[in-house]
């Protein structure tokens, strides 16, 4: 995309939302379609009734239109969220497993599919903002320890890397310089050292 | 053609079927903009084509000519058309110019039954109808709102004579009348009933016999007395369009019944007895929509529910002593523009037990207690005692989750605001008349858009509650001049009010958000150059008069324009006192014949271009002989 300097070191939101939005998701079409093949996947049968794992954005269009229910992922209800925010409490070192589009997914099920989630949305909606906080002051915490060579981000989702990028990926490139500078300066030290101690004998 | 309540979704998908297409766009959505009704009933259209991925174009027009022109300019492959809010009074088909021959489609018609490519439908409130829409034209669709039946007298006048007109009319005749009409200036000449009163006028050939020229002398006065009755609204568009969402199921959300209220509130205070009509068939549907909501208040909460609301201004937003002074009811109840009319608004709060300096808080910050008891207090006082029986009503309030909430009058209040307000108030440097209008135009569609964004936003309804507490002052402030200065002159048979420049003077010490400027309307000077402020202030007028004065005359209201050198001028008919059965019908609007009648016959240059047809343009040296021709010709 032709976008400002700025934008241009990590995705947009919106990007990602796209990405997302071809995630597969279970639905309950209420109507039979065909299939229908694309360049990048193939859109199966639906049966009415018949449970179906179709790309995200195929369902929402469908959804729209009445057409299907959609079967919310295991992880999006208030008892699953729940137990992933207290174990991001028990361990501070470490973050909770959540989907890789953990973000994007929840955002586009509770403003589009808000009645098809077994739990009440704004439930959920708040169980998701605790956690994303509690992720947020843990990834930032995180920085200290960036160093110039290696950073560990298991568990992350891309949205949540997403926004840390830019100033990661630039600060462990001045820090890679540094050292890179360190390191010249400790051959230098060291040539030097061999000279002056070449000069002492 | 017209099609009956429970038939809607026929047309429906007729529309869907012919208009689903993957390449160019097939549906035309032409909308009144100065009509709050109109907007609402649009949302709730094109929220179900959407759903459909049927593409429409939307487009705001502010009057007749406007209307032709962005006819003429549509693709040949448009096929249907949808005119909300107008076009129930014109003869589509000649005014827009239409050759049905050019629309039929060969390849699907049968000899028995032409299929036309494109169709018209007029989803509209204003009456009468036109006849030639009604019976006569097969491409244009009128939705009717169940009354149509009752025009079988008309009906078969109308088919008596489009039979005779053909055969019996001779040539010379109709050649006289095109040269007639090709003299008249107007730009609304076309309606039918100018055409209808020449032929009538025109002398059936002597060969027919006497009886003959009976049955269509006949004919040709039932025509004349339906035209003549005057005009009015008998139904909202929005309770239309939502009557025929519900024939197609999708009535499950609460937004469409939300703007359905909204759009027929807007009528309440001019239509009451629309409105009364309505007003059960919606709470049933929010009791049906509600069922088994809970209780406790969530950050999603989106409810819809019925409670009590009061004839006051704007209550929620200001304080309880504004809202009661800018009250079109308290204010013609006890008459506030006397001395007498303030002290006893004084008087009632001293009744009530709320001392002035809490009433003048804001609303919000007001004590609680008092806000509980309140509805004691008003059914105590002011119910009991002085008898403002209407005072209470029913109110529908949407909450916005923890945002707060919102009643569908205040919205409609807002939203009017929206509509009329115009932001950008530079003045203009054009002298031309044309430009000049055509930029106020411009202004009128700028903010239609405007207002279409504030019906789902919250924040922006709050800015247009803001604008119309700055109008209502400024209503209030010019309607108490004018009965002071006696600018209100009792003739005959109507009243008449002439605003000049110099009465727009402001002096408003209302605080005012920052959102608004004091030159919002340029300070006021063109504030009532827009028909729906000066029909505001009309009602006002209405209002205060009809409890002074019994005599049930129409008003003629007159605001001077110095950049055009017109007067915008609107007849409004008389209103009954507001009782508390609230069952008096509206009295019909007669001015629009006469209007019409005026402007045909005298030369006046005139500009008839409103949708509401009692809203005309008059250039400033023709008001007077206008005025006065209007008097004389007893149509009022």
């Amino acid at each position: 995309m032709a976008l400002p300097l700025q934008f241009k070191t990590s995705f947009l939101p919106l990007e990602i939302n796209f990405l997302a939005e071809n995630e597969l998701i279970t639905i309950l079409p209420r109507v039979s379609m065909k299939s229908v093949e694309l360049i990048g996947t193939n859109l199966p049968n639906l049966n009415a009734m018949r449970r179906q794992e179709i790309p995200l954005w195929l369902a929402l269009i469908l959804k729209a239109q009445d057409k299907c229910q959609i079967i919310p992922p295991i992880w999006l209800n208030v008892a699953y969220l729940k137990a992933r925010y207290d174990e991001e409490l028990e361990f501070p070192n470490r973050f909770s497993s959540l989907p890789w589009h953990w973000l994007e997914l929840s955002k586009m099920l509770l403003t589009k599919a808000s009645d098809d989630l077994t739990d009440a949305p704004h439930l959920i909606r708040s169980i998701i903002q605790d956690l994303r906080e509690v992720r947020l002051v843990k990834s930032r915490k995180g920085l200290k320890e960036l160093n110039e060579a290696y950073l560990q981000l298991d568990n992350l989702s891309l949205m949540e890397i997403n926004e840390i990028r830019p100033y990661v990926a630039e600060v462990m490139d001045e820090l890679k310089k540094l050292s890179d500078c360190v390191k010249k300066d400790d051959s230098m030290d060291m040539e030097t050292n061999d000279y002056e101690e070449d000069e002492n004998y | 053609m017209y099609i009956l309540p429970s038939n809607y979704n026929q047309a429906y998908n007729h529309i869907v079927t012919t208009s689903l297409t993957h390449s160019t766009c097939k549906l035309v959505i032409f909308v009144s903009c100065l009509d709050v009704d109109a907007l609402c009933a649009l949302r709730i259209l094109a929220a179900v084509f959407k759903k459909k991925l049927i593409n429409f174009q939307i487009v705001p027009i502010v009057g007749y000519a406007d209307l032709a022109t962005h006819y003429t300019r549509l693709d040949a492959d448009v096929n249907n058309i949808i005119l909300v809010g107008c076009g129930a009074m014109v003869d589509l088909e000649s005014f827009l110019d239409i050759d049905v021959g050019q629309f039929v489609d060969a390849t699907r018609s049968l000899e028995a039954e032409t299929v036309l490519k494109r169709k018209i439908f007029v989803i509209d409130g204003h009456r009468p109808w036109n006849l030639d829409n009604v019976f006569g034209s097969a491409m244009v669709t009128c939705f009717d709102d169940g009354l149509i039946g009752d025009l079988a007298l008309e009906k078969d006048a109308y088919n008596f004579l489009v039979n005779i007109d053909d055969d019996e009319l001779n040539q010379e005749e109709e050649e006289e009348e095109e040269e007639e009409e090709e003299e008249e200036i107007f730009e609304i000449d076309e309606t039918d009933i100018s055409r209808k009163r020449k032929s009538s006028s025109s002398s059936p050939q002597t060969k027919q016999p006497k009886t003959r020229k009976r049955v269509i002398k006949d004919n040709e006065t039932t025509i004349e007395n339906y035209y003549g009755q005057g005009t009015t609204v008998v139904t909202s568009v929005t309770s239309q369009v939502y009557s025929l969402v519900s024939l197609i199921g999708e009535t499950n959300n609460l937004d469409n019944l939300w703007l359905a209220i909204i759009g027929s509130t807007s009528l309440e205070h001019q239509y009451p007895e629309l409105w009364a009509r309505l007003a059960d068939l919606f709470r049933k549907e929010v009791r049906r929509l509600n069922h088994g909501a809970d209780e406790e208040r969530t950050a999603d909460d989106s409810r819809l529910t019925v409670e009590k609301d009061y004839n006051l201004f704007l209550l929620r937003h200001w304080s309880l002593y504004n809202a009661f002074y800018y009250s079109n009811y308290i204010n013609s109840k006890i008459l506030l523009y006397t001395e007498q009319g303030k002290s006893k608004l004084n008087k009632i709060f001293a009744k009530m037990g709320i001392s002035l300096s809490v009433a003048q808080q804001l609303w919000i910050y007001m004590d609680i207690g008092i806000k509980k008891k309140l509805h004691n207090i008003f059914t105590k006082v002011l119910v009991n005692q002085y008898g403002f029986d209407s005072l209470a009503t029913e109110g529908y309030f949407r909450s916005f989750g923890y945002n707060g909430s919102v009643s569908a009058r205040d919205c409609v209040e807002a939203i009017s605001s929206l509509l009329e307000h115009e932001e950008n108030s530079a003045p203009s440097e054009s002298d031309d008349i044309d430009a000049l209008t055509a930029e106020k135009e411009k202004l009128w569609v700028a903010n239609f858009w405007r207002s279409w964004d504030a019906l789902t936003d919250l924040a922006k309804i709050r800015q247009g509650i803001q604008l119309a507490l700055f109008s209502q002052q400024l209503i209030f402030q010019v309607g108490h001049s004018i009965i002071e200065k006696k600018q209100l002159k009792n003739l005959k048979i109507f009243r008449l009010v002439v605003l000049s420049s110099s009465d727009y003077h402001l002096s408003l010490t209302a605080k005012n958000d920052a959102s608004i400027h004091t030159n919002t309307a340029a300070g006021g000077r063109k504030f009532f150059l827009n028909p729906l402020n000066l029909m505001k202030l009309g009602n006002w007028l209405l209002d205060t008069i009809s409890e002074v004065d019994d005599t049930l005359l129409p008003l003629v209201l007159a605001a001077l324009d110095l950049e055009t050198d017109t007067y915008l001028v609107i007849g409004m008919a008389p209103k009954v006192p507001k009782r508390g059965d609230g069952g008096s019908a509206a009295l019909l609007n007669t001015f629009s014949v006469a209007f019409q009648h005026v402007a045909n016959t005298t030369g006046v240059k005139v500009r008839i271009d409103s949708f509401e047809s009692s809203v005309i343009e008059v250039r400033k040296d023709d008001l007077a002989p206008f005025l006065e021709k209007l008097t004389l010709s007893g149509l009022v």
